[in-house]
């Protein structure tokens, strides 16, 4: 249910990883998810498709891996530069 | 190209909620964030629970519902500070909800604030809002088999209170299995079985929140 404010948190998060990269689009996005975990991934994978339009992870694909340490984290991006 | 990185997705609202809980802490206020599926009674342990605590103790509520004042309008009768939160379709509270509301509280003139989130045994159990305590009400009437189906709502939880004891001999429950479900998510926490309604068992329970804020305003 709370998957679409996460997804804009998401996307927001990598906006912001991206101010002092090269990258200016996103195609991998990995995450780290605990066990048991505090979302249900089809639903974010909704909500990032709706949410990331215009944004430069527009295309990207979320790969999800399992954290050891609690909570929700982005561990990665992939993605090409702008040049 | 690739970036490698360790943010923490919901780190905004983990900001907040550490700020929340930094401005209850210094002014010595226990908070606990009350949580169970809509219906386990919630509110009615509220109410059996509030006249007790107000003996000895200065406490808040802060009410969260998905569009209704009705559980804030049951604590009317109290002549307490009340807050209402309506979250117009959101599943659970965040922290900056909290931020919002605390500014309609006297901090300086209280000892506790029991912040009772929208009924729901999933969300609100991932949401940190600045609590001391997440306590999980479990309705006897939702059986002997959540625990694994809900487990973060018991891994989280620093108490729980089984409610509505009084209907258990009606439902195929077996509380021993329950229980024994219940610790392996979480053996840590006590366990108090209680039924509001009838307001048996609730000695326990009471003590035990007493002590938690007492512990705090010292």
């Amino acid at each position: 249910m709370h998957e679409f404010a996460i997804a804009q948190d998401l996307i927001n998060l990598i906006k912001d990883s991206l101010k002092d990269s090269k990258m200016k689009t996103v195609t991998k996005v990995t995450l780290a998810l605990s066990d048991p975990p505090m979302l249900v991934k089809e639903s974010l994978e909704l909500g990032f498709g709706v949410l990331a339009k215009n944004t430069p992870c527009e295309n990207a694909r979320l790969i999800f891996t399992k954290g050891s340490k609690k909570g929700f984290f982005l561990i990665g991006l992939e993605g090409e530069d702008g040049d | 190209m690739e970036i490698k990185l360790i943010k923490n997705v919901l780190e905004v609202n983990e900001r907040q909620s550490e700020e929340n809980k930094k401005i209850f802490d210094a002014h010595g206020i226990f908070v606990c964030n009350i949580m169970s599926s809509p219906g386990s009674g919630k509110t009615t342990l509220l109410q059996k629970t509030i006249p007790v605590i107000k003996e000895r103790s200065r406490v808040a509520v802060i009410e969260g519902d998905i569009y209704t004042t009705r559980d804030a309008l049951r604590l009317k009768e109290f002549n307490i500070p009340v807050v209402q939160i309506n979250t117009g379709g959101g599943c659970h509270l965040n922290a900056a909800m909290i931020a919002e509301a605390m500014k309609a509280l006297p901090l300086k003139d209280l000892d506790a604030v029991i912040i009772e989130n929208v009924g729901n045994l999933v969300c609100p159990a991932e949401f940190n809002i600045g609590e001391d305590e997440k306590i999980l009400i479990y309705s006897i009437t939702e059986g002997d088999d959540k625990p694994a189906k809900y487990p973060l709502s018991f891994t989280n939880a620093g108490a729980i209170v089984i409610n509505k004891m009084d209907l258990a001999p009606y439902c195929q429950v077996n509380i021993d299995k329950l229980k024994l479900e219940i610790n392996q998510h979480n053996n840590t926490a006590p366990l108090f079985m209680v039924s509001a309604l009838k307001g048996s068992g609730l000695i326990p329970w009471t003590d035990w929140l007493l002590s938690k804020i007492e512990n705090k305003s010292r």
